[in-house]
């Protein structure tokens, strides 16, 4: 992809068309043109292959498996009832017969065949669903904390999630027009967009609303974390963060992780017009010459934050005001029963790296048939069943353990905090199995946990194939990203709520390494660490790892 | 040129001495024969007489031969071969070439006809088998006749076409030297009988009264067969008879699973074999039967595998007989009636009265599934004598010289498999080639060129190439060909299967040879990717408009694969397409594409 030119592609491609109606209509190969893999992207829809059957393909003289992988965005993570009927009946008619649950919140289809992608797509628009933005140099899904307990400010965030998202849509109706109407329009003019221009964003941009204590969002990884504060139960304003990310490159030490910076407070009407400043000023002055530094997290690194306070009021008119006092606990899920003010309960679901296959879905389906008012996605790839009533839970709680879902009574707390990216196979980036593996790598990290007693501590572990960091490994108390089939890098040092990173302890080891350097952590940890001590900040504390004060020193040996 | 005084005087006397005693006619017909002979003589060089050929007045003898894999052809050959070193004059040629009509004129031939499709005439010979049974056919009182006719007797109408011809020469008035015979595909053995028993005849029956065999030094004579290019002279050392050990270099998969028919890759080393070879040409195997398969036969059959029996001029080992030299895979009607017999099953017997049931009771069934429903108790002698010897398979050549040298590349379907009892029941050749061999072995092979599938001659003419499935293969070997040989024509291929994702057979290598500019169109068509079934035929009506226009710029087409109907609805395609956009009735459009027959602008290859 590197030596494609993506900014040619986006500026040409007339308002996200490409020539993707013709790449759809070639039936000599399942793959689309290689310029419109870029534009599908922007579409939500990522041109991948099956790379286990790679090799025998090959030798087979066939073009590899080429299939797709179509991302439903969700903002804030709500599927209504019928939403959710739909994208699980797609799942079997045009995907490969799992959902995968993102760690923002979204929905992925995988192994979808290029000519299935027209009905797949017609099928989520029919439930007022889309996946326009889902992927690309735009803004993504908007990530939003999940709790509906937390009734009026759950609302009112969810609320802004949805205003955010629909402002920083791109305008084009090359989505409706290619995929839904599937005939060719000639239009002599593409229409304008004015926040994203032709070449859209020089990258990807991501926002995520918070509400303290919970940093489940990971508010400090988002290009835009805004933090709700709140008076009495009811929304004040937002704490701005600005310039968060993780993804790097191996061996490239002018790219690494960031966490965003703190940069002031604005109130709830200013928040669509200092978001919109934010992605104006990352469009206009964002490296439109190398991906590698051109996200925003760079753009702000290198210009300071006065540059950004100033761009903003430029662009804005607002001043933003001094940030407000917060304290975030935890950055994962709160997993099990949860009660609301009128009586209604909540509960979340474990849901091993997202993935839900056919048992889990059949259970899924079941509870939001009889059960369940709709479906909340978290940030970390689980699910929360709302809407439920006292007497309905001994009868959720049968179907859930009949289907292999769980909130927390069979799964260790390590796993349920354990967080992996999908990698292999349909990733193309993937260097090592990260979905696939980590639940065995985390059984045995158990047997350790177990061996040293300390099985019911919360330790958040996250995988990924490759250091782009999709399950935000560089902030989970033990990270682990992958170099080659079997070997990794591993990270320790991160806090348990996601304002620290973590840094790297051995390059490149196999398991036995993994887990030798982990049984030693544990000893030690089970030994010396001080009441309510969480694993992280133990490992700071006891000089197991320096902690890391930029970004750029989280890969440096 | 003129001839010096001197040997012109010793000339004079010799003929002299030599035509005394000749008659008026036999004077005549000894000048007009010198003159030919010069002629003769002027072709091959060995002297420059500016004097035209002319018939030679010795009656000739013509062979003809209906031909579509090449048996018929080279019992033709050899035939003609015998006959000139006994003095005949020959007119040898493929039915395909001649003018129907004129076997008004004949005195004798000798038809050698095989049968293809359900029965019917092989490629090139319909228009001769058309006009004979045909009212409009012309009386053949003076011909005498004798019909040599190929075939295989696990197809159900045997050696139809050659015994049509049979019957109805006679009936248009001609007579019949000898009976005809009908051989199988083992046919080697009846075929030097037969040679020589014709010869024979024909000594006695096409002398002129009076005078004895031609003598040596008037031999020189032959009719010109320029049909092909397999002249004695270049006649390889390795032939159908005497086959080369190939050295299997490698075998890969070109489908992969869930695909519901495997098809291989399999690429064999002639090297040092002196074997030529071009593109549409095909490869014959000498398969053996699986040792898995004999193994149960002889434990079925009881026999005991070690004794000794011989057949025909070869005694073997009962498990070699089975192993190398007998058809077990498919099942013959003589085997069936034998069996019949030795099993004394009635069922058997009512089966051989039904010809439709017969033929699909056949066609799932092997001789071992006959030794297991109907058990008979038997010696190795019997058995093998009932069994029908081994013949050749071909494969279409996929490669071409130009490209791999003395590599051939074949693209091998794999026929049945392993069942469910976990026995084998597959098709002997192309398990042998796709499964139980492996690099480093070797099978008997020989070429079988085909010269009714030639790529055209004229480098820039477009090639339209229509190859469902296996039929792909020689298409491979044509673009390959075309870009060795930087052929400045169009190439455009239509292939067909079931899905894309797992049976398009070297899907990689078309698109490269599309990015390269070698290949210009590709259409395809997977019959099973969507709710209604999709075919060749549907895209060749689909882009009608171009095919025709291409036609027009004089294409040329070839189809290959499928002879059961892909080839038949291909060929009822082509005439829509003709007649949709060249604005023509449907008669119309058929005689277009049989004046590109004639013009060897269509060609087909179907098995
Ligand atoms: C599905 C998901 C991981 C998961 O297990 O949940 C995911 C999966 C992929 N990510 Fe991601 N990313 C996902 C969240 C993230 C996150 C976490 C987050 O956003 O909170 C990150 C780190 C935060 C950040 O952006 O820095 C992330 C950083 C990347 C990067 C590195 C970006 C960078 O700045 O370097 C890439 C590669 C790229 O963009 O060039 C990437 C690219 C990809 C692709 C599309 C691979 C590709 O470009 O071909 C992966 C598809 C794999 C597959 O087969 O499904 N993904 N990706 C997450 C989908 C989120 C969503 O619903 O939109
Ligand atoms: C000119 C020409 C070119 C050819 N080119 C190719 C080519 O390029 N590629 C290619 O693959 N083939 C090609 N063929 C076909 C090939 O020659 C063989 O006929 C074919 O491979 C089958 O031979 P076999 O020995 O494997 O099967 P055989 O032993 O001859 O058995 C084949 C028949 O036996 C029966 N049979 C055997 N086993 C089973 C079973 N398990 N279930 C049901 N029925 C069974 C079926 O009736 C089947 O048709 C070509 C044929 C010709 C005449
Ligand atoms: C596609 C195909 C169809 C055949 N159909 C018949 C048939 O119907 N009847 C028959 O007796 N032989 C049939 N045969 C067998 C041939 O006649 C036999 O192989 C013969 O030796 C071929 O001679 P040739 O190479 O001169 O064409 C068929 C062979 C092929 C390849
Ligand atoms: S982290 Fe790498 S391997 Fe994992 S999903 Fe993201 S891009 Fe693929």
């Amino acid at each position: 992809m590197s030596d494609l030119n993506v900014e040619k592609i986006k500026s040409e491609s007339r308002a996200l068309r490409g020539t993707l109606y013709d790449s759809l209509a070639d039936p000599t190969t399942g793959a689309i043109r290689e310029a419109d893999t870029v534009v599908s992207k922007f579409h939500g829809i990522y041109q991948q292959d099956d790379r286990d059957v790679r090799p025998q393909r090959r030798e087979a003289r066939l073009e590899p498996l080429y299939q797709f992988m179509l991302r439903v965005r969700v903002p804030g993570g709500r599927v209504s009832r019928d939403q959710w009927k739909a994208l699980d009946r797609l799942a079997d008619e045009y995907g490969n017969g799992t959902l995968r649950l993102t760690s923002r919140q979204a929905i992925q289809y995988h192994g979808i065949s290029k000519e299935s992608l027209r009905n797949l797509v017609r099928g989520i628009d029919a439930v007022g669903m889309d996946s326009l933005a889902a992927c690309g140099d735009v803004n993504r899904n908007v990530m939003c904390h999940v709790q509906p307990e937390l009734g009026p400010l759950q609302a009112e965030t969810l609320k802004w999630a949805d205003r955010l998202s629909a402002h920083l849509t791109p305008q084009t109706n090359a989505w409706r027009e290619i995929w839904v109407d599937g005939n060719k329009v000639e239009l002599d003019e593409p229409e304008e967009d004015r926040i994203y221009g032709q070449a859209y964003l020089p990258r990807k941009f991501k926002i995520g609303i918070a509400v303290p204590p919970y940093n489940d969002v990971d508010a400090y990884s988002q290009d835009i974390g805004f933090i709700a504060i709140e008076s009495e139960g009811r929304l004040v304003g937002f704490n701005v963060i600005a310039g968060g990310g993780m993804g790097c490159s191996h061996g490239e030490s002018d790219t690494f992780p960031l966490l965003g910076k703190v940069i002031g407070f604005v109130e709830p009407n200013q928040v669509l017009e200092v978001a919109e400043a934010i992605v104006t000023t990352q469009r206009d002055f964002g490296d439109r010459n190398n991906r590698k530094h051109a996200r925003f997290k760079y753009t702000l690194d290198d210009h300071g934050t006065d540059w950004l306070l100033d761009q903003i009021k430029q662009r804005s008119g607002v001043e933003l005001q001094s940030a407000r006092p917060f304290e975030f606990t935890h950055s994962s899920d709160r997993f099990g029963w949860a009660e609301d003010a009128d009586g209604r309960w909540h509960y979340t679901v474990f849901v091993e790296n997202g993935r839900l296959g056919p048992e889990q879905r059949a259970g899924l389906n079941r509870l939001i048939d009889q059960y369940v008012g709709d479906f909340r996605l978290t940030p970390n790839q689980n699910v929360v069943l709302t809407g439920i009533t006292a007497d309905a839970r001994p009868e959720v709680e049968h179907i859930l353990q009949a289907s292999d879902l769980d909130g927390g009574s069979r799964h260790s707390a390590l796993r349920r905090h354990s967080m992996a990216c999908v990698a292999l196979p349909t990733c193309g980036l993937a260097m090592a199995e990260a979905e696939r593996y980590l639940p065995d790598l985390v059984t045995r990290i158990e047997e350790l946990a177990a061996r040293h007693s300390i099985e019911d501590q919360a330790i958040t572990i996250r995988m990924s194939g490759c250091p782009n960091g999709c399950s935000r490994p560089y902030l989970g108390e033990i990270g682990l990203v992958g170099r080659a089939p079997g070997r990794y890098n591993l990270y320790l040092g991160a806090s348990f709520n996601g304002d620290r990173l973590n840094r790297m302890v051995l390059d490149n080891a196999d398991e036995a390494a993994i887990l030798h350097a982990i049984d030693g952590w544990f000893q030690r940890f089970a030994g010396e660490r001080e009441p309510a001590e969480t694993f992280g900040n133990f490992s700071v504390r006891a000089g197991l790892v320096a902690a890391v004060n930029h970004g750029s020193e989280v890969n440096a040996a | 040129m003129a001839i010096s005084p001197a040997p012109r005087q010793e000339l004079e006397h010799q003929l002299g001495q030599w035509a005394r005693g000749l008659d008026e006619a036999q004077l005549q017909w000894a000048s007009g024969y010198l003159a030919g002979l010069a002629a003769a003589r002027a072709e091959v060089g060995a002297s420059t007489a500016g004097v035209a050929p002319e018939a030679a007045a010795q009656p000739t003898l013509t062979i003809w031969y209906g031909s579509e894999t090449g048996n018929g052809r080279g019992v033709a050959q050899r035939l003609a071969d015998e006959a000139e070193a006994k003095g005949f004059a020959v007119e040898l040629a493929s039915v395909a070439d001649i003018q129907p009509r004129a076997i008004g004129k004949l005195e004798s031939l000798l038809l050698v006809m095989s049968t293809h499709g359900e029965g019917d005439p092989p490629e090139g010979a319909e228009a001769l088998h058309k006009l004979i049974m045909s009212e409009r056919a012309p009386r053949l009182d003076t011909l005498k006749f004798a019909v040599f006719a190929l075939g295989d007797s696990s197809y159900p109408d045997f050696c139809q076409t050659g015994r049509e011809f049979d019957a109805r020469l006679e009936a248009l008035g001609a007579r019949r030297l000898i009976d005809r015979v009908d051989v199988d595909v083992d046919f080697e053995p009846a075929e030097d009988v037969w040679r020589a028993r014709i010869l024979e005849t024909l000594e006695t029956e096409l002398q002129p009264d009076g005078r004895q065999s031609t003598p040596p030094y008037l031999q020189l004579i032959r009719g010109v067969d320029d049909s092909y290019d397999n002249r004695p002279d270049t006649v390889p050392r390795f032939d159908r008879r005497n086959p080369f050990s190939a050295e299997v270099l490698e075998i890969a998969p070109l489908t992969v699973a869930p695909s519901t028919s495997p098809v291989y890759h399999v690429e064999l080393l002639l090297e040092d074999s002196g074997l030529e070879w071009q593109p549409g040409d095909s490869l014959g195997i000498w398969p053996s039967n699986d040792t898995r398969l004999v193994d149960e036969i002889v434990e079925v059959s009881g026999i005991d595998a070690s004794t000794t029996v011989a057949r025909g001029d070869e005694t073997l080992e009962a498990r070699q007989w089975l192993e190398r030299r007998l058809e077990l895979t498919l099942l013959t009607r003589p085997f069936v009636e034998a069996w019949a017999g030795l099993s004394e099953s009635g069922h058997l017997s009512k089966l051989l009265g039904d010809r439709d049931e017969f033929a699909e009771w056949v066609g799932t069934r092997q001789v071992i599934d006959v030794l297991r429903e109907y058990p008979a108790g038997i010696d190795a002698d019997s058995l093998i004598a009932s069994l029908r010897g081994i013949a050749p398979r071909l494969y279409s050549i996929a490669s071409s010289p130009r490209l791999s040298g003395d590599e051939i590349h074949l693209t091998v379907k794999r026929v049945g498999g392993v069942d469910d009892d976990g026995r084998l029941r597959a098709g002997v050749a192309s398990w042998q080639l796709a499964e139980a061999a492996s690099p480093g072995d070797r099978v008997p092979v020989y070429v079988e060129a085909n010269p009714g599938f030639r790529l055209p001659e004229n480098q820039d003419a477009p090639v339209i190439m229509i190859g469902p499935g296996t039929g792909v293969a020689p298409f491979r070997a044509f673009v390959q060909q075309r870009q060795a040989t930087g052929a400045g024509g169009e190439n455009w291929l239509f292939f067909g299967a079931r899905n894309r994702r797992t049976d398009f057979l070297y899907q990689l290598e078309w698109q490269r040879f599309r990015r390269q500019g070698d290949l210009h169109r590709l259409a395809v068509a997977f019959s099973r990717d969507q709710a209604d079934k999709v075919y060749v035929q549907h895209r060749l009506r689909e882009q009608g408009r171009d095919v025709y226009d291409w036609l027009e710029r004089g294409a040329h087409i070839y189809v290959c694969g499928d002879g059961q109907r892909m080839a038949a609805d291909v060929h009822q395609a082509l005439v829509d397409v003709i007649a949709a956009h060249g604005g023509k009735t449907e008669g119309q459009a058929t005689d277009y594409l049989e004046a590109m027959k004639q013009a060897k602008r269509y060609q087909k290859d179907v098995y």
